[in-house]
C-alpha cells in the first residue's frame, strides 16, 4: 500500500515540495537561493565572479553574510535588487533606490533620483552589475552629494 | 528507528484490531502518519552525528578536567584552584539546572522524558557528553573560557581540526549567562581577550534595535510552502535623520538543508527527520525579493517586546547556534518551533514551546506570540507584488484600464494613450511594469523571454516620462492578519442516518491542518482549501470504522478575470470507502482525485466547473482492482457573510467506463466563533440529515 501511495505522490510531482526554505546563504558560492531552483541563483550566481576573494574569508565557518566594504555592500545590493532598482530609477522614486542612497549616505536624495531617472538609459545600458555600479557612481549628482566610494 | 517503527506498527495494529477495522492498508497509512508525527521528537534525540574530536587523546582531554589539573598553568589564564572554586559556586547554585542554560543548549524532553539537546553537531558542545549533560557542558565551557588565546592555534592543531574561534568568541550568550550567575565575579577580570573578528562583524552588521517575527503568507500553488514560513527580522538601529529601511535589515531563518531534489524523498525525509536544519542570516532584501516579488506572498511582521538585555542575549544566541545542525522535522521541529525556542533561550520568562501542540505550523507560532501579554508591540504589513499591481491597477480610470488591457495583450500602445497627460501615462506604464514582473518573474530574473523584452522597453518609456511616481500606499488588510485566523487543527462530531440501511450513525473527524472553503476566511487565503491529515470515522453499534482518510487535499480556485485566465485545480490523495465490493466493510479505494477547470467569482457567489480524474486501487473491488474514473464537477459557494456559508456541488463520474456514479452534496456552515462551527450536510449518496459540530 505504501508503495502505491509513494507512486501516487511522486506522480503528482509537486516540485515545490522540494522547496528548501530560507537557505539563502550569502557569500561566495553560497550566494544562491536554493529554494528557488533556476530562479534567483541565476541572479546570484554571477556575483561569485564579481565579489572580491576577501568575502570568502568573512564567511568561513558560517553560512552567514556580513557587511564588508561599502563597495562590496553596494555590489551585492545592486546585484540582488536589480529588477526593483531599475523600476525605481525609471519611476524616479522607490524603496530600493532609497536603500542604495542610504548605503551611500546621500544628502540630496531628490536631486539624485531626478538625475538618475534622466540618465536611466546610460546607467543600465549594460546589465552587468559592475558596470551599473560604475555608472551610478560616476553620475554627477551621486558624486556631488553621496559617499559612494569611501569605506563604511 | 526502523525497528521502532515496526514495533509501534504492530502495537498500533493490535489496538486498531479491537475496533474491527476491516483492512490493514488504510490503517497502515494512518499509523505511519501518526508515527511520523508523534514519534518524531523521540527520534530527535539521536546522538551527535559527526565525531568532531576524533583522537582518543583529544577525547580524553575534553572529557576529563584532570588534564587541567596537570596542564592548567600552560593552557589557562587562571589556576586550577581558582577555576574549581568558581565551578563549585555554580554547582552549589545548581546553575546548570536553570531553564535558561538548558534552553541555550536547546535541551528538550523527548517522549520517554529524557532531556536531550536538539543540536546534532558536536562542535556545539565543549564536553563530549554535553548533548545529554548540562552539568558537564557547563563545567567544560567554563574552563574553556579561560583558555589562553595564544595557545589556541596550538590546541586546535593538536585536535587536527579546522582552526576555530576562542570559546569566548564562540559562546557569548553562555558567557553572559555564567557571568550573571556568578554576579560578575572578580575572576572574570582574568578572562583572556581574544580577537573575535567574526563575532564583532556579525554584531556590527546586525546592529539591532529590535526583533520582528515575520510570517510569509500562504502560497497555495506550491504545497511545499502552503503553510507559510516564519523567520526573524533584525531591525537595525535607525541613524539620525534616516527613516527605517527594511531592505537594509537582516533576516534570520531556520530551515532544512535539503540534500535531495526528489520531491517524494523530500517529503519523507522531512517528516521522518532526515534533514539537518540550520539557522541562516541574510540581508532582508533576499527575503523581500523571494517572498514579496518572486512568489508574490505578503509579509507580516510582528515586532516583539524584548528588553534590551534579552535582545542582546538573543543576538548572541543567534551567533552561537548559527553554524550548527539541528534535526529538522516538517511538522514538529520546524522553522516555527525553532524560532520560538531561540526566543526562549534569550528570554526564559517566555514559555511558548510548552503551550504548543506536538505539531506546529507557522500560523500557530504567530498566534502563540499573543498568549504573552503585550509581547507583540507592532504589526506591519508588506504587500506582495500582486497586491502592488492590484493597487496600481485600481488607481486607473475605466478608459486607462482599457488602454492597459489592450496594451498588455497586443504589446502595442493604443492611440488613446497619446492623449493622456504625462502623469496618467506614467501611471499606466507603472502598472505595466508590475504586470510584467507578475507574468514572468523567472524570465525577468534570467533576462530572457518576451516579457523581459517588453519590460525593458517600458522601463525606457517610463524613464522618458517627466513625472515622478508617488509612493504606493497600500492599507493593511486587517481581515487577512494571519494571527486572526481560526485554529488549524479541528475535531468534529456529527450524527446522521445512512441511506442504505437507515441506521443512525455517529461521526468523528480529526483534521491536522489547515482549513476548508467553508471555514472563516479571516487571516486565510480566500479561494483555497488546504487540508492535511483529515480522518473521518463512523460508528456502527460499538465499532468504529474509518470512512475516509485524506493525506492531503488542495483546492485552489483562481476565478477568471479580464486579465487572468488561470486554471483552478484540486488534488486529493488518500483512501475512502466505495460500494464496489461484495464485502462492504473492506471496500477501500486508495488513490487520488484531481480536477482542473475554471472558476468565476461574482460578489458573494463563487462557482466552478471542473473535469475530474480519479484513480482508486482496492484489494476487494469486484472484478478489477484498479479503477479509473473520469467525469465532472460543478460547484457553488455562496457566502452570505464570513459566518454563514452555503456550499453545493454536483458530480458525475464513470468508473472503468462500466458504471456511473452520480451525486450531489450540500452543506450549510455557521461559523459561530473562531473555533466553533455548526454544519448541516446532506449527501445524495450515503447519508442524509448530517449534523456536524466543529471545534
Amino acid at each position: 500500500m505504501l508503495k502505491k501511495m509513494i507512486v501516487f505522490v511522486s506522480l503528482i510531482g509537486f516540485h515545490a515540495l522540494a522547496a528548501n526554505y530560507g537557505m539563502a546563504g550569502c557569500g561566495l558560492g553560497a550566494l544562491v537561493f536554493q529554494d528557488q531552483p533556476g530562479k534567483i541563483q541565476i541572479v546570484a550566481a554571477t556575483l561569485n565572479n564579481i565579489v572580491s576573494p576577501q568575502t570568502s574569508a568573512i564567511t568561513t565557518g558560517t553560512s552567514n553574510c556580513y557587511e564588508g566594504s561599502r563597495d562590496e555592500v553596494s555590489l551585492r545590493f545592486i546585484e540582488n535588487n536589480k529588477t526593483a532598482l531599475k523600476d525605481d530609477v525609471a519611476r524616479g522614486q522607490g524603496e530600493t533606490l532609497d536603500g542604495l542612497m542610504t548605503i551611500w549616505a546621500c544628502k540630496e536624495k531628490n536631486s539624485v533620483q531626478m538625475n538618475l531617472k534622466q540618465n536611466y538609459n546610460n546607467i543600465f545600458e549594460s546589465n552587468e552589475t559592475l558596470s551599473i555600479l560604475q555608472n551610478l557612481k560616476s553620475n554627477s549628482e551621486v558624486q556631488k552629494t553621496c559617499q559612494s566610494d569611501s569605506q563604511s | 528507528m526502523v525497528l521502532l517503527l515496526i514495533l509501534a506498527n504492530k502495537f498500533a495494529n493490535i489496538r486498531f484490531a479491537e475496533f474491527k477495522l476491516g483492512t490493514k492498508s488504510p490503517i497502515f497509512i494512518l499509523v505511519l502518519f501518526l508515527q511520523l508525527c508523534f514519534f518524531s521528537r523521540t527520534f530527535a534525540e539521536t546522538e551527535p552525528k559527526e565525531s568532531f574530536f576524533e583522537e582518543s587523546e583529544a577525547n580524553g582531554f575534553l572529557k576529563s578536567s584532570l588534564y587541567y589539573k596537570n596542564k592548567n598553568s600552560f593552557y589557562t589564564t587562571i589556576s586550577n584552584r581558582e577555576i574549581l572554586n568558581i565551578w563549585g559556586k555554580l554547582k552549589a547554585n545548581k546553575s546548570f539546572q536553570k531553564r535558561q542554560w538548558e534552553k541555550l543548549l536547546h535541551f528538550e524532553r523527548d517522549l520517554i522524558l529524557r532531556k536531550r539537546s536538539q543540536v546534532t553537531d558536536t562542535r556545539f558542545f565543549m564536553s563530549s557528553v554535553g548533548y545529554k549533560s548540562p552539568e558537564d557542558e557547563m563545567k567544560e565551557t567554563l574552563f574553556s573560557f579561560f583558555w589562553k588565546t595564544d595557545k589556541l592555534n596550538h590546541l586546535y592543531d593538536d585536535f587536527k581540526v579546522e582552526k576555530l574561534q576562542h570559546p569566548i568568541c564562540k559562546f557569548p550568550a553562555r558567557l553572559k549567562f555564567i557571568k550573571t550567575e556568578l554576579n560578575q565575579n572578580e575572576i572574570f577580570k582574568k578572562l583572556p581577550i581574544p580577537d573575535c573578528y567574526y563575532q564583532d562583524l556579525f554584531l556590527r552588521s546586525l546592529n539591532p534595535q529590535s526583533i520582528s517575527f515575520v510570517f510569509s503568507s500562504y502560497y497555495a500553488n506550491s504545497p511545499g510552502s502552503a503553510f507559510g514560513h516564519t523567520f526573524f527580522r533584525v531591525n537595525k538601529k535607525e541613524k539620525e535623520g534616516r527613516k527605517k529601511q527594511e531592505l537594509l535589515d537582516y533576516g534570520i531563518s531556520f530551515a532544512a538543508n535539503a540534500h535531495t531534489d526528489n520531491p517524494l524523498m523530500y517529503a519523507i525525509l522531512g517528516l521522518a527527520g532526515g534533514f539537518n536544519g540550520t539557522y541562516t542570516n541574510v540581508p532582508y532584501y533576499y527575503k523581500v525579493r523571494e517572498y514579496n516579488d518572486f512568489e508574490s506572498r505578503d509579509l507580516w511582521s510582528y515586532e516583539l517586546n524584548l528588553t534590551e538585555d534579552e535582545l542582546e542575549t538573543l543576538v548572541f544566541h543567534f551567533w552561537e547556534i548559527g553554524p550548527h545542525f539541528f534535526t529538522y522535522y516538517f511538522f514538529s521541529q520546524n522553522c516555527s518551533y525553532q524560532m520560538l525556542t531561540a526566543l526562549e533561550a534569550a528570554a526564559p520568562r517566555l514559555s511558548f514551546s510548552e503551550r504548543l501542540p506536538v505539531f506546529i505550523i507557522p500560523a500557530d507560532s504567530v498566534k502563540v506570540l499573543f498568549t504573552e501579554k503585550d509581547f507583540v508591540k507592532n504589526v506591519e504589513f508588506r504587500p506582495s507584488l500582486l497586491k502592488q499591481f492590484d493597487s496600481r491597477f485600481s488607481l486607473l480610470d475605466q478608459s486607462e484600464k482599457k488602454i492597459f488591457i489592450s496594451y498588455v495583450n497586443d504589446q502595442k500602445l493604443p492611440l488613446e494613450y497619446n492623449h493622456l497627460t504625462d502623469e496618467r501615462k506614467s501611471m499606466v506604464i507603472d502598472t505595466v511594469l508590475n504586470y510584467a514582473d507578475l507574468k514572468d518573474p523567472f524570465g525577468i530574473a534570467k533576462r530572457e523571454g518576451p516579457w523581459f523584452a517588453f519590460k525593458e522597453t517600458n522601463l525606457l518609456t517610463r524613464a522618458r516620462l517627466d513625472f515622478i511616481s508617488e509612493e504606493l500606499k497600500i492599507p493593511t488588510p486587517e481581515h487577512e492578519r494571519p494571527d486572526s485566523s481560526h485554529p488549524s487543527s479541528r475535531v468534529a462530531l456529527g450524527s446522521g442516518e445512512e441511506k442504505s440501511s437507515q441506521s443512525k450513525k455517529l461521526f468523528f473527524e480529526f483534521r491536522f491542518a489547515l482549513h476548508d472553503l467553508l471555514d472563516s476566511k479571516r487571516g486565510l487565503p480566500k479561494f483555497s482549501q488546504l487540508e492535511f491529515g483529515n480522518f473521518k470515522f463512523s460508528t456502527v453499534g460499538n465499532s468504529i470504522f474509518l470512512d475516509h482518510f485524506s493525506f492531503f487535499k488542495v483546492l485552489q480556485l483562481n476565478p477568471l478575470s479580464e486579465l487572468e485566465k488561470k486554471l483552478s485545480w484540486s488534488m486529493e490523495v488518500g483512501t475512502q470507502r466505495f460500494d464496489f465490493c461484495d464485502s462492504r466493510i473492506d471496500c477501500f479505494g486508495h488513490g487520488f482525485k484531481s480536477m482542473f477547470g475554471y472558476a468565476v467569482d461574482l460578489n458573494s457567489f463563487t462557482m466552478w466547473l471542473m473535469p475530474t480524474l480519479e484513480y482508486r486501487y482496492g484489494e476487494y473491488f469486484e472484478k478489477e482492482r484498479n479503477h479509473f474514473a473520469y467525469g465532472g464537477q460543478g460547484g457553488l459557494i455562496y457566502s452570505l457573510s464570513d459566518k454563514h456559508r452555503f456550499y453545493l456541488f454536483y458530480e458525475k463520474q464513470c468508473f472503468n467506463a462500466s458504471h456511473q456514479v452520480e451525486g450531489n452534496h450540500w452543506e450549510y456552515r455557521f461559523n459561530y466563533q473562531k473555533n466553533i462551527s455548526i454544519s448541516m450536510i446532506s449527501s445524495s449518496q450515503n447519508y442524509q440529515g448530517l449534523f456536524y459540530l466543529y471545534f
